[in-house]
């Protein structure tokens, strides 16, 4: 499956998303909390767009130079006693995650919140071996847990799709008997997890950025989990994708501001940890330490007009915008990467036979590109997927092809168009509902087409499933017949004296 | 079983994989610039506040973060703190395994050597005693331990991993209490990092640096923010207005 969540097509998996309604009222909550939080906390900081502007820099000048920083960070991870490998595939870093559990004989892992390890199906893979137990500590990602490994929708909160009462629901199998209180079910966690953790003897965390020259990586959360998983446990395991390094802690204290604010509208996450391998003398933390860099597909973005989303730093802010992911959540994509991001991302990683819908799910507003604060171009990202689709993979080839020469048939003979243009309101009426109570004025003036006839050929379906097509107005209405009987007012006898001065 | 794990760290791994990022990068390797920054930004946040505007500001995006903040001289340290173990109603305190002449510089060995009404542990330096100190930290109902510097743009306090403090003393015990010296006032982020930068390159070791802004908190459940998730359920800064 890699980074796909689902077998599904991508029209059923929309389906589905439309019928969630409770999905839909808890994507728009949050987008819009999001936006006055991030808002705020963008004004408060000041000169944001000038942040920005640096932290593109950062982002450019390192993967600019990425195998350099990738060989400096290496060799201060082993400076400091720690060993690194470098996986081309996610076979090759389940396999080494899955080999180091065997040779430390680990029994009980704990991981802090990765969307990496999501990407190469560790927790499946480790939960297979014969006296292994995973346990996720992000509470999100162990409410996933609980509820059979469901699928994370939203890359900053995963379990945004699920409501209190089905939470309460999982947790009552582990014994839990309280009410559906947020703070009660958090406080339940927290013992559970608590006891887990003391007998943790391997920990898996991500990494939001590498510092290249102290060779330490940098963790942002808010829980505190990713902290307890590299004290307690006594080898740890750092899974990152190859792109998530920066120079120097300067350069990632600048961008852990910055993800804070763009993420969940804080100024900085509650804890924000630069760490690395026990330093002999000290008592706990991971005498162990292995960091696997993954490869995976992303360095096929390198050198080519796809390399800014490398620029990525995971916010999720792009998703707290879209329009597109308001309606579908983050199921809809059928991706770990949803949303704009996931739009770019998850041809490059996954390919475009598994994801050619996703950069048409995308109605080119722009939102994510102004709201990205590493300032990648999405929408520009998302329409150069669309070219190379179209110039160069041929998906749409046939269905292109027929809607082009029927377009040239139509346009091409007077007597045909004029025939179309007086006919299309009455034509389109049967399929059409007259402008209900909520529609916007204006669009839909002559009502909607809305309920086409089940035999409809299936590319008309695909059309108008999915949009809100505007009935063709009457004949009598249309542009062209106002443009014939349109007079220009008059310019007043002031102008007119003037512009035919101005013609002598 | 194959031999993955042989493969770290070796050369023949690194520059395979590093040989094709540049290949597919079309850029050769070993071209590495120093990073200049297009803007000063991160070394203008607060510059034109006082240090008494500076203080202030530090208390307020302190309790923004929902820390609890109090302006002690080392003097009024000793009560304060036996007041403070009451108000939570502690029953196990977490000390850290400094030197007395650490706690003398806040005026606390007395008061370190026999708190009243508590069953103190104080963490052990020893590796050996891993087990034991994570216990007592998982045990304790506070810990008061060291904090480098307060953050004023931030609310945040500053600690390092030490044989003396180590990384479960920090996020295990139910409430944490940091004795912030008021020299240890910051800007930003900036100015720490900037700080711990400059004593690593000195020599300096520690195997991490914690940046904590308040108590654990999530909003996974419905997005309601609920304190106490993991780590401390509560965190209070001391500032020790005269060191």
């Amino acid at each position: 499956m890699g980074i796909s969540t689902s077998d599904k097509p991508f029209l059923e998996r929309v389906a589905d998303a439309k019928q969630d309604h409770f999905m839909q009222a808890a994507v728009a909550k949050a987008q819009d909390a999001q936006f006055i939080k991030r808002t705020r906390a963008r004004r408060e900081m000041g000169h944001w767009n000038d942040w920005r502007d640096l932290a593109e820099q950062i982002r450019q000048h390192t993967l600019k130079y990425l195998p350099d920083y990738l060989e400096m960070f290496a060799n201060n991870v082993e400076k400091r006693g720690g060993h690194v490998f470098f996986a081309q595939t996610e076979t090759e870093a389940r396999d080494f995650i899955r080999e180091l559990v065997l040779a430390k004989q680990a029994h009980k892992v704990v991981k802090s919140k990765s969307m990496v390890t999501n990407e190469i199906e560790l927790d499946q893979t480790l939960t297979a071996l014969p006296d292994v137990e995973v346990l996720e500590s992000d509470l999100a990602e162990f409410i996933l847990q609980e509820d059979n490994w469901d699928e994370p929708t939203h890359i900053v909160f995963p379990t945004l799709h699920k409501n209190r009462d089905q939470i309460q629901a999982e947790f009552k199998k582990l014994g839990y008997q309280g009410d559906n209180e947020p703070a009660h079910m958090a406080r339940f966690v927290r013992g559970y997890l608590r006891n887990y953790f003391m007998q943790a003897d391997f920990g898996i965390t991500g990494c939001n950025f590498a510092i290249a020259d102290q060779g330490m990586i940098n963790l942002d959360t808010n829980e505190g989990n990713a902290d307890i998983t590299m004290a307690m446990p006594k080898t740890q395991v750092v899974v990152m994708g190859m792109e998530r390094i920066v120079p120097s802690m300067k350069e990632a204290e600048v961008l852990d501001n910055m993800l804070a604010r763009s993420a969940v509208g804080q100024k900085l996450t509650t804890y924000c940890t630069f760490a690395g391998p026990k330093v002999a003398g000290e008592v706990d933390g991971p005498d162990d330490f292995w960091v696997v860099i993954l490869d995976n597909g992303r360095s096929r973005a390198l050198g080519t007009e796809f390399e800014p989303i490398l620029q990525c730093i995971r916010c999720g802010a792009c998703l707290n915008v879209c329009p597109i992911y308001r309606h579908i959540g983050g199921k809809g994509y059928g991706s770990i990467y949803p949303g704009p991001v996931g739009k770019v991302l998850s041809p490059i990683l996954g390919g475009y036979d598994q994801f050619e819908e996703l950069p048409y799910a995308c109605s080119l507003c722009a939102a994510c590109t102004e709201t990205c604060p590493v300032k990648i171009p999405l929408h520009e990202l998302i329409r150069k997927h669309r070219i190379v689709e179209m110039d160069e993979k041929h998906l749409d080839h046939s269905m292109t092809n027929l809607i082009l020469k029927m377009v040239g048939v139509g346009t091409g003979s007077p007597a045909l168009f004029g025939t179309a243009m007086k006919m299309a309101h009455s034509g389109a009426a049967p399929f059409s509902k007259p402008m209900g109570k909520n529609d916007v004025q204006g669009m839909y003036e002559g009502g909607k087409i809305n309920h086409l006839p089940k035999a409809a050929p299936k590319l008309v379906h695909g059309w108008a499933d999915l949009r809100d097509i505007p009935t063709p107005p009457k004949s009598k209405d249309n542009f062209r017949h106002w443009y014939q009987n349109h007079h220009p007012i008059e310019p007043a006898p002031a102008v007119k004296a003037k512009e035919e001065k101005a013609d002598d | 079983m194959t031999d993955l794990l042989a493969q770290a760290n070796t050369k023949a791994n690194r520059e395979k994989f590093l040989n094709h990022l540049a290949q597919q990068a079309g850029r050769d390797r070993h071209q590495v610039q120093p990073f200049e920054p297009l803007n000063d930004l991160p070394d203008q946040v607060l510059a034109n506040q006082a240090p008494q505007a500076l203080l202030a500001t530090a208390k307020q995006n302190s309790e923004a973060v929902a820390a609890k903040v109090y302006l002690k001289t080392s003097d009024e340290l000793a009560s304060f703190l036996d007041e403070y173990l009451q108000t939570i109603q502690a029953k196990t305190l977490l000390l850290p395994g400094v030197c007395e002449a650490q706690w003398e510089a806040y005026h606390l060995a007395d008061w370190a050597g026999h708190p009243q009404g508590v069953t103190t542990t104080v963490w052990s330096p020893e590796p050996a005693d891993r087990a034991q100190n994570a216990q007592a930290a998982d045990q304790a109902d506070l810990a008061v331990g060291f904090a480098d510097y307060l953050i004023a743009n931030t609310g945040t306090i500053t600690v390092v991993t030490t044989p003396a403090q180590g990384r479960a003393f920090n996020y295990l015990p139910e409430h944490y209490l940091a004795l912030v010296p008021q020299s240890g006032l910051v800007r930003s982020t900036r100015q720490a990092v900037e700080k711990y930068e400059a004593a690593l390159a000195d020599g300096f070791q520690t195997s991490a640096i914690n940046f904590i802004s308040g108590p654990s908190n999530s909003g996974d459940i419905e997005m309601e923010l609920v304190v106490g998730v993991h780590g401390p359920v509560d965190c209070a800064y001391v500032i020790v207005t005269d060191r």
